[in-house]
């Protein structure tokens, strides 16, 4: 048996691992200016943050509202930066922050139902110029992963696009690490099911 | 016994290099010669190339300069654990001299359930008070032009008021003592109609006080805010540019005044407004 895709979903995940390119001392700076206000290293977090955080934000809230989700993410981030003990790493503990309030923000009045809608009625229209840029098969995949939970499609980001360990998913998400495979399993199982009802074929 | 029922539990796990060497062992040597279990794998890691090909770029430049200028309005203080401690106001000011503040009137936020919602929904509608907090004390009418405008308001004498409002508003009928009412103009928010009138105090400083008789309450967006009793009513409150934002309820109508000094001052107005 060879096993191709696991090794090179690693390779495949820089933001894993963005803040090593800063240093703890520097990193602490960072924090302590942007949680006293300071715009210009508040600046400097978002950048080191962004992408990724936005990434996730997007897979479990959808195009549409990840924006305003975003921005409600930033604002809390630096309202709280001040809580922040490096016990864990910058990134892990934004991450953490941004999906629990993407899952938050779709558990307010059943936003799960209206997100799986709104992607139906974007995907039929083309209006977004990314969204007519992309493959058919990049279709079915939105269409079947809002065939899933919020849930599962945080931890499948972060496994097949961010690229995360089991310990540092569960870390995130706060659960036990010795649950991770089996959530993995089960988002996996589901998400083929609705892709093969799609017609997609491995 | 490896059988497809353990490689079905480990599937996960080996795709993505969590098994140990023993486990892994086992796991290959069944697959070899299992075309299910191999088929499952195969389809698995099609989802993860699948979900990284699919990716769509991120430009998260442009989210900054719309989010930065909102680090100020919000960077409210947290809210302090029970009981208040009797300072706690002042430390809310030295500590968030600098904030302003977006206010919205929101139509419906008649649960905390819908709230994000709303935000979401009315934030077309909805205007940034910053400048008119910080207007507020010192120039009402700019503060109030800028609702003006925004809301086809218009100044109206008090019985123009009643009639335009079908109620009198509780600030015709007492204010406390050291104010003096200036002006009234009316509004007509996304929520209901309004009145706004600039209330002056001896030293030629001003609060604007607003009052609307709708079922919904004036919120003040995902901000947070303290929640206390003001002269015996539960009062909304937050600090903003130096002052205190402060919302309650009176009967069936929803008082909230912008540009109160202190908390004595909030008391003062909460105990004076009568219905």
């Amino acid at each position: 048996m060879q096993q191709s895709e696991s090794s090179n979903s690693k390779k495949l995940t820089p933001h894993a691992t963005l803040s090593e390119s800063v240093s703890i001392d520097d990193l602490k700076l960072w924090v302590r200016s942007a949680a006293a206000g300071d715009r210009e290293y508040q600046k400097r977090i978002y950048e080191l943050l962004a992408s990724r955080i936005y990434r996730v934000i997007r897979k479990i809230v959808g195009t549409s509202d990840a924006d305003d989700v975003m921005q409600d993410f930033v604002i809390q981030l630096f309202s709280k930066l001040d809580q922040f003990r490096f016990e864990s790493s910058l990134e892990t503990w934004a991450h953490r922050m941004a999906v629990n309030q993407s899952l938050q923000y779709l558990r307010k009045s059943n936003r799960e139902a209206q997100r799986a809608f709104k992607v139906a009625l974007e995907t039929e229209m083309s209006e977004d110029p990314n969204r007519q840029n992309q493959s058919d098969e990049a279709e079915i995949l939105n269409f079947a992963m809002e065939k899933i939970s919020g849930e599962q499609r945080a931890i499948l980001h972060m496994k097949e696009v961010e690229g995360l360990g089991y310990e540092a998913i569960a870390s995130v998400l706060g659960i036990p690490e010795g649950t991770v495979g089996s959530r993995l399993n089960k988002a996996r199982k589901e998400l083929r099911t609705s892709l093969i009802q799609l017609g997609w074929e491995a | 016994m490896i059988n497809c029922d353990w490689i079905e539990e480990r599937l996960s796990a080996y795709i993505d290099n969590e098994l140990d060497a023993k486990e892994r062992t086992d796991f290959e040597s069944h697959c070899d010669h299992c075309n299910a279990c191999r088929a499952t794998i195969v389809e698995f890691q099609a989802i993860g190339t699948l979900m990284r090909q699919s990716e769509a770029s991120v430009d998260t430049n442009s989210l900054w300069e719309q989010v930065a200028p909102r680090l100020d309005s919000d960077r409210i203080v947290s809210i302090p654990s029970k009981p208040l401690p009797k300072n706690w106001i002042y430390a809310v000011l030295v500590t968030a001299a600098s904030v302003s503040l977006i206010w919205f009137f929101a139509r419906n936020p008649s649960s905390d359930h819908d709230a994000g919602e709303a935000s979401h929904e009315h934030a077309a509608l909805a205007v940034d008070f910053q400048e008119v907090i910080r207007a507020a004390k010192s120039e009402p009418k700019v503060a109030i032009a800028k609702l003006v405008s925004k809301y086809q308001g218009k100044e109206l004498d008090i019985k123009a008021t009643e009639s335009y409002l079908g109620y009198e508003p509780a600030v015709f009928k007492s204010i406390p003592e050291g104010f003096t009412r200036v002006s009234t103009h009316v509004l007509n928010m996304p929520c209901c109609k309004c009145s706004a009138s600039i209330c002056e105090r001896n030293d030629g400083t001003s609060l604007i006080l607003f009052e609307h008789k709708d079922e919904q309450p004036v919120w003040f967006g995902s901000l947070p805010s303290i929640e206390t009793q003001c002269s015996g009513k539960t009062c909304k409150i937050i600090e903003a540019a130096g002052q205190l934002a402060v919302s309650w309820k009176n009967n069936d109508r929803q008082l909230t005044m912008i540009g109160a000094n202190d908390i004595a001052e909030v008391n003062q107005w909460v105990a004076s407004t009568k219905l």
